[in-house]
């Protein structure tokens, strides 16, 4: 499961954080002595809390030992009721709890030069790892001690006193015999209540608790909001980081920087959940129509830095002021992984500012896309390092960019097709909606791993396998569902990026740095400098064929962006130095511009944005207005496009659009509720009828005295209801209903009973309004109750549906509607029942 | 396609039209070759029927409202090359720095409102708005549901209550859609 390196970074880490101030070399060998006793049942003690507490009680029960005087939990060994109530007691005051777990840790160490076991009679049976081989062997102590054994559910509770000395006396005295590690398994005959077994739990134990330090930190950064509006999280994670790091050295003492953020571990398991919820959650439609412009970024912007940056580096070594002899291909392949935007880092910092969306959409979609030239140029200069030069050829050039063409198709190829496959199997999963967010996280993360595993761009890949199934997800899968997805992916992202950006920090604490002053120097001068010119240069090229300029801030902007990152820091640490001389200079200089890109340009950024006064995002929800004519221009467009035989143009979009709602629809998604040619429209619709349907709510549920009427007045959109059957239609408006043949008897149905993905009087297909439904129903009776303790006739009670109606200001229609009040009982499902019943 | 139509307009002719439309000399020859190619029986002038012929158009959910838009201020059911240009002309992107000639922010509202203003009446009524959402939205929303979104679209901008939308009301409901792109097309050279 999880790399090997990086577990033993972590649990050197965490031993540090589990025991104050002691090694954890000292605390591995402490763990694997001292199996203390708790109770049969629990061999593996669910939490080290739990463990250490019942570990207390037990070590302080020994009556031979020479002991600190312990404190009360642990000198508790023979009133078993008073020590019952430890745990309960403790719960009450954290802090205690605390000082008895630093106080038992600091025995726990404190004892083992005594060589023994804890070294007590209880505890004589030692380690076994299996109760059962043990039973075999010391039956009758088993025996006695299960006959004696008190409920062992809870660790903290067990009694160590459970098992009687008597039977413990009849092996030789175990007390302060030497250390013989041979002892600590299976074939040993002592029976073993309980013990602390570490070393079985540490490699979650410890990814455990990086995710708990990291989600702490996170919390207290927002907690204080100044600090969080001043300086973007990144860098007080980074700064977190280096903190831990310095701590784990001076406890730890040198580790090496890849212990920490290990290569694999990174790309393997803490970089796809980002870069899944990147894709998952790009806005499509933005996204497509600026990828002309990202693209131009992202491969043209990405290869002239590369080449830009290797140059410049190469001829500046040329003078010799490195100090040590850097070969042209070395440069190259520092240059190449120097040179991408780094999604993770742009990811963090945007995310804050907030800038229009067109900006930030081209420099997210640059450092995604830009990784598939990334990992081409890398592997490219790699197999050439290992070719040699002397076997290397010209062609051999040619190869290197076909790999990285196919390294961009290839992972985008195969993302899509993880996509589509991901679609069709939700399509499936309506009889056991829990498995649905099952298939959203594994199938991309697959298409990830399929990608990597050709040498493809795993991060192309995954962007595209989350950009392509999202919309058929949606419709799939049940509303919560969805919600479990958007919650999960949005949690996991940001877990990883905080682990990322604290192991960063953590990682940069070692003394292996070699810091070559002026190659770092010329490096983060030369990053700057060439990303600015490449940026001005592909921004002025592409606003020439931009329908809408970038403006000249927004170019601005997108040149500071280029933010390094940790993307950067694992590749170079690939590298191997046995081909690279200068390995480990490189590390240092990728930390060095990782940490001015991150700590100076996004910090500085956000000033930086609102003094220009680049424009900002407005988010906004679109009106039924917006949506109505956006869509209609859109059609409009293509329209005068086909017109003017354009040739590549607009219709792109539409033909896509054709081609989805033809196959791809009802191929991937489930049942017919997606028919609607524009779902976007009805999405808005019934959006805005939520909003009404909850401000109204508001209304009613905030009235003191005013009637009915004052409810009306406040709302500003009616139902359609008003319109077609309303027996005074209003004057000007003509009373026909041009497309349907037969205009519903009756009410019209309630608004917010309409349903975004049923057609016609199906039953509903999707949860997702029975939950809102239900939600209205909930509502209802929750007015309905309020009026009825107001005292409130029925007189009120058609007021009351007008303004859940939202049916609007015009008195004339409130008037209709009172003056038809049989009208609701006819209404269409439930909801017309639950007002008539008032 | 047949761009290398034979008929060619005179040079002074593209003059006019330059100064007019502010279209350039090898965009007008482009559009030019294009009309010919869509005029099919070469009388100088297109009919609906030429234009509904495209394909890509008969496709267009709303490709029988984009013709009858270019054939607004046709008398006799045809447009000629100039009126055909001019129309186009809305659809040039909007340069910094350069006067709009047909391209205004409100000359491009006012074509798409035109789309869906039928009878020519300048108001969209609640009928015309609900005739292009069915087009929009197909066939498969129940007609409740469309009118209901129709009710709602009218009344959210409503503002003289005669349940017709009226282009400053249009126009107004616009006024956060960045229109000058999404109504301008880029023009080859």
């Amino acid at each position: 499961m999880v790399n090997c390196r990086e577990l033993r970074g972590c649990v050197l880490a965490s031993g540090s954080i589990v025991e104050v101030g002691k090694a954890a070399a000292e605390l591995r060998f402490i763990t694997a002595r001292f199996r203390l006793p708790l109770s049969v049942n629990e061999p593996h003690p669910s939490g080290a809390a739990a463990a250490a507490v019942g570990a207390a009680g037990a070590s302080g029960s020994q009556p031979g030992l020479e002991r600190r005087p312990t404190d009360g939990a642990a000198s508790a060994m023979t009133a078993p009721d008073r020590r019952s109530d430890v745990p309960a007691r403790l719960l009450g005051r954290p802090r205690s709890v605390v000082l008895l777990f630093v106080v038992v840790l600091l025995l726990i160490a404190w004892c083992r030069p005594l060589g023994a076991a804890p070294a007590s009679r209880s505890d004589v049976s030692n380690s076994s790892t299996r109760p059962a081989t043990t039973v075999a062997v010391t039956s009758a102590a088993s025996e006695t001690g299960r006959s004696h054994r008190p409920t062992p559910s809870h660790a903290g509770r067990a009694s160590p006193t459970s098992v009687s000395v008597p039977n413990v006396t009849e092996y030789s005295d175990p007390l302060f015999r030497p250390y013989d590690p041979n002892r600590l398994y299976p074939h040993v005959r002592y029976f073993e209540v309980g013990k602390v077994d570490f070393e079985h739990v540490r490699a979650p134990f410890v990814i455990g608790c990086w995710i708990l330090i990291a989600g702490l930190a996170k919390m207290a950064f927002h907690s204080v909001p100044q600090l969080s509006r001043m300086v973007p999280e990144s860098c007080l994670l980074i700064g977190l980081g280096i903190g831990v790091g310095a701590f784990l050295y001076a406890c730890l003492g040198d580790i090496e920087a890849s212990h920490h953020l290990d290569p694999d571990t990174f790309f393997l398991y803490m970089l796809p959940p980002i870069i899944l919820d990147a894709g998952y959650f790009m806005p499509n439609r933005l996204f497509f129509d600026n990828l002309g412009t990202i693209l131009l970024l992202a491969v043209v912007g990405t290869v002239f830095n590369t080449f830009a940056i290797a140059g410049g580096l190469y001829v500046v070594g040329l003078s010799g002021v490195y100090g040590v002899e850097t070969s042209l291909l070395d440069i190259f392949i520092f240059s190449a992984l120097i040179s991408a935007v780094d999604p993770v880092a742009v990811l963090a910092v945007f995310e804050e500012i907030q800038v229009n969306e067109v900006l930030y959409i081209l420099v997210f979609g640059e450092s995604l896309l830009n990784d598939a030239v990334t990992v081409g140029l890398y592997h490219m200069f790699e197999e050439y390092m290992i070719l040699g030069h002397s076997a290397f050829r010209m062609t051999d050039i040619g190869k290197g960019f076909v790999k990285f063409a196919s390294a961009a198709v290839g992972g985008t190829f195969i993302g899509v097709i993880w996509g589509f496959i991901t679609a069709f199997l939700t399509r499936f999963t309506h009889k056991v909606h829990v498995m649905e967010p099952i298939f959203v996280f594994t199938m991309p993360f697959l298409a990830y791993l399929n990608a990597e595993m050709f040498h493809l761009s795993g991060i192309l890949s995954i962007t595209f396998c989350g950009l392509t199934m999202k919309n058929y997800v949606i419709t799939n899968v049940s509303a919560k569902s969805h919600t479990t997805i958007k919650y999960m992916m949005k949690m996991l992202a940001s877990c990883s990026e905080t682990a990322i950006f604290m192991l960063l920090g953590v990682a940069t604490v070692h003394n292996h740095h070699d810091f070559n002053l002026v190659f770092v120097l010329a490096t983060i001068i030369f990053c700057v400098l060439v990303r600015s010119i490449g940026v001005v240069i592909l921004a002025s090229l592409a606003n020439r064929l931009r329908l809408r300029p970038i403006a000249v801030v927004d170019i601005f902007v997108l040149a500071y962006g280029g933010l390094r990152g940790a993307v950067a820091f694992a590749l170079v640490m690939l590298i191997d130095p046995h081909y690279v001389k200068e390995q480990q200079m490189f590390l240092t200089t990728t930390i060095s511009v990782v940490y001015f890109t991150v700590f100076f340009q996004g910090m500085s950024i956000k000033p930086l944005v609102q003094r220009l006064g680049v424009e900002r995002a407005n988010k906004r929800k679109l009106t039924m207005n917006e949506r109505i004519h956006e869509r209609a221009l859109d059609y409009l467009k293509a329209g005068v496009e086909t017109i003017v035989g354009h040739p590549f143009s607009y219709n792109v979009r539409q033909r896509f659009k054709q081609i989805n709602h033809r196959y791809l629809l009802p191929c991937l998604t489930r049942s017919n509720h997606t028919r609607a040619r524009d779902p976007k429209i009805m999405e808005t619709f019934s959006k805005l009828v939520m909003v009404d349907a909850m401000q109204n709510f508001n209304d009613i549920t905030n009235i003191g005295g005013p009637g009915g009427q004052h409810l009306c007045s406040s709302s500003t959109t009616g139902s359609r209801s008003d319109s077609d059957d309303s027996p005074m239609p209003k004057d000007g408006r003509p009373v026909i209903s041009p497309p349907p043949p037969t205009p519903p008897p009756g009410p019209p149905p309630r608004r917010f009973s309409y349903r975004r993905h049923v057609t016609g009087d199906e039953p509903l297909p999707n949860p997702v309004l029975t939950a809102l439904d239900q939600l209205h129903m909930t509502q209802d009776m929750d007015a309905r109750r309020l009026l009825q303790a107001n005292g409130r006739g029925s007189g009120r009670r058609h007021s009351l549906v007008l303004g859940r109606r939202r049916i609007g200001s015009e008195p004339s229609r409130d008037r209709q509607l009172t003056e038809a009040p049989q009208a609701d009982r006819r209404g269409s499902g439930g909801h017309g029942l639950q007002y008539t019943r008032l | 396609m047949g761009n290398s139509n034979s008929v060619t307009l005179q040079p002074e002719e593209v003059e006019r039209m330059q100064n007019e439309t502010g279209f350039s000399a090898s965009q007008i020859e482009r559009l030019y070759s294009r009309f010919t190619t869509l005029d099919k029986f070469g009388n100088g002038a297109l009919s609906r029927e030429d234009l509904l012929r495209i394909p890509e158009l008969a496709i267009n959910p709303l490709g029988d409202r984009i013709v009858h838009a270019f054939f607004r201020d046709a008398e006799d059911e045809s447009i000629n090359f100039l009126q055909f240009l001019k129309t186009l002309a809305i659809f040039r992107p909007i340069r910094k720095g350069r006067e709009p000639r047909y391209n205004s922010r409100e000359q491009k509202l006012q074509f798409a409102f035109r789309m869906y203003d039928l009878d020519g009446d300048e108001l969209i009524s609640r009928d015309e708005l609900l005739c292009v959402l069915h087009m929009m939205v197909g066939a498969n929303i129940s007609d409740e549901q469309l009118a209901s979104i129709a009710d709602r679209t009218i009344r959210e901008v409503d503002q003289d209550n005669d349940d017709a939308i009226s282009l400053a009301e249009f126009s107004e409901a616009l006024k956060r859609t960045e229109v000058e792109g999404k109504m301008s097309i880029r023009y080859l050279n």
